[in-house]
């Protein structure tokens, strides 16, 4: 202890380098760390995109595609399948709720997602129900209600009660107006950082009459026998039945249907993700060797600087493995210091930019104590920042007794 | 270092036959040393400063505790014997006054009853009057603590002061 104590005292004599080594060691273990804390977190936000969804059901092709569009609205196109199934998958015994989902068409740009009721009670967006700022979600499936997105209502400024226009297709290229389809903005959802919040919705019949323009007037079938989908949300009773439950699906006669597990298929979008997650680790493994390499490079020019303080030791009778401890013990102060402060540092850093990175980029990042693995990363740090500290330290037992205590003779 | 010629002897043992490691104990366990420049350690304290070779070898320890009873008490005693304020013990060594340090290194010397003191000019950065004060203060410590001082001085006025005392020819410089 005595020794810890002689140790923080004259690194306090030496505050100004080492202030800067510990500041350069804190920028360093925050950028580290916040490479984690990113790609965990934008791994557990992008599963968690929709959670209580057991089954995604489309057409059968690639299920990567399949939830990249049906959930978040990117890609291309999945085939549709008649919206008829909803019967058969809803005959499937552990199915407890079938949602349909179709897709298509936009809004200024956004998606507009035709479902039904259940989306705003089944879905959790980040694990939590989805809530209204304002108005109510789709309530009366015959009328031409709109439920906007907290981005979409954000960014395009409307208000419940307005009227707007609802275009097909992709939004670009030649307009093709619905101007005449009287949509009324019904409610506006709590932003949740998916893509819900950047999307538009409204019931399936009137998606369904969007698309019967075409044929002449807008007028609601009972229950349109043409009615595509793009996907189907299910739910189960059991989540134990979800093999069996896919199976059935996708047995079912003439169907072409697929059932896929969202969290598989983004696991697997996951490990296409691994090359730029990657890239990142190297360069956050980059600045870290700089630091280590500033440590010791800070150890050896104050070396110098102490062959008098050191020579005074070894005269006193301190041995030369005391002042390699000496030596150890400020590189251990520096690095401990430096990763104590680098994670305050990430925490205020997560604190200023959580809504940021939740309104644009769906990420959601909250503070916390490290993980395991930020934990063995930094024992990992600490252990190879005395290991090269080792060096300036053999140099201070090496460094002679020698007549650094007087001045030069005259 | 080694000297060139001749053999230095401590208490029955030549030193150029102990290994490196039982020169160190004996330099730290047996020996106090007070520099003309002092040398304390600027950023520690003053008591921090006394302590070290207490805190370096158990024997020092145990010697100032048996004498006193605690290094606390030991602390007291050597600052009172050497006219240094209570007070000062908190201080930081470069803070002090020239002649304040010189008597904190004595301390440091003195402390856990060393067998053998040496001073090397430990008074020529002082005046004639602090330096026969100080110099009155040293041996009476030494004399007390049953410690030999060996002091090297160009100052042939403070010979007076001691039992044996050897003249160094002036050598041709190299």
């Amino acid at each position: 202890m005595v020794w810890l104590r002689i140790a923080f005292f004259s690194a306090l004599a030496r505050k100004g380098g080492l202030l800067i080594m510990v500041l350069s060691t804190a920028i360093s273990v925050a950028i580290l760390l916040g490479v984690f804390k990113i790609r965990d977190d934008t791994k557990t936000s992008f599963s968690n995109a929709i959670s209580g969804v057991d089954l995604v059901v489309g057409a059968k092709g690639s299920p990567t595609e399949l939830i990249l569009y049906s959930v978040f609205h990117i890609g291309r196109a999945t085939n549709t399948i008649a919206a008829s199934y909803e019967k058969s998958l809803m005959a499937i015994k552990p199915v407890a709720w079938v949602v349909p989902v179709q897709l298509g068409d936009s809004f200024r740009g956004y998606p507009v997602v035709g479902t039904s009721i259940e989306f705003f009670t089944r879905i959790k967006a980040q694990g939590r129900h989805l809530e209204l700022s304002e108005g109510k979600a789709l309530t009366d499936p015959t009328l031409f209600e709109v439920v906007l997105g907290a981005n979409v209502a954000k960014n395009t400024q409307l208000k419940r009660g307005e009227q707007i226009a609802i275009t097909h297709g992709s939004g670009t290229g030649p307009k093709q107006d619905h101007s005449n389809s009287p949509f009324r903005v019904a409610g506006i959802l709590k932003p949740n950082g998916t893509p819900i919040d950047n999307a538009v919705f409204i019931s399936t019949n009137a998606f369904d009459a969007l698309h019967d323009i075409e044929e002449g007037g807008i007028q609601f079938a009972k229950l349109n026998p043409d009615s595509q989908v793009s996907a189907f949300y299910v739910g189960l009773k059991d989540r134990g039945g979800v093999f069996s439950v896919r199976r059935q699906i996708d047995a079912l006669p003439n169907a072409g249907l697929m059932g896929v597990m969202p969290g598989v298929a983004l696991d697997d979008l996951w490990s296409t993700m691994e090359v730029a997650e990657n890239a990142l680790l190297i360069i956050s493994l980059g600045v870290l060797i700089t630091t280590i390499l500033g440590i010791t490079a800070t150890l050896l020019v104050s070396l110098e600087n102490r062959r008098r303080e050191l020579a005074i030791f070894r005269a006193i009778g301190a041995k030369p493995y005391q002042l390699l401890r000496l030596v150890l013990f400020e590189a251990l102060l520096i690095s401990l210091i430096g990763i104590a402060l680098g994670w305050l540092l990430l925490q205020i850093a997560i604190l200023l930019s959580a809504d940021y990175f939740r309104t644009s980029w769906g990420v959601v990042t909250s503070i916390g104590l490290p993980t395991t693995h930020d934990l063995m990363s930094l024992l990992a740090l600490v252990i190879v920042v005395l290991l090269c500290a080792c060096i300036p330290a053999i140099k201070a037992y090496r460094m002679a007794l020698n007549e650094e205590l007087n001045p030069p003779s005259t | 270092m080694p000297p060139k010629r001749g053999e230095i002897w401590i208490h029955g043992e030549r030193l150029q036959d102990l290994s490196r490691s039982a020169v160190d104990r004996l330099r730290g366990e047996e020996m106090g040393f007070i520099f003309q420049q002092f040398n304390l350690i600027p950023y520690l304290s003053v008591a921090d400063n006394i302590l070290l070779p207490t805190h370096l070898y158990p024997e020092r320890r145990q010697a100032a505790i048996a004498e006193f009873g605690s290094l606390d008490l030991a602390l007291t005693h050597l600052l009172q014997r050497l006219g240094l304020a209570a007070e000062l013990l908190t201080q930081a060594a470069h803070q002090l006054s020239i002649g304040q340090q010189q008597r904190v290194a004595a301390a440091r010397a003195f402390i856990g009853r060393p067998s053998i003191v040496i001073a090397d000019e430990p008074t020529s950065a002082l005046d004639w009057k602090n330096q026969t004060q100080l110099m009155d203060l040293f041996l009476s410590l030494a004399h007390e603590q049953r410690t030999a001082l060996v002091m090297v001085s160009h100052d042939e006025r403070l010979s007076e002061h001691f039992d044996e005392r050897m003249t160094l020819a002036q050598k041709v410089a190299v």
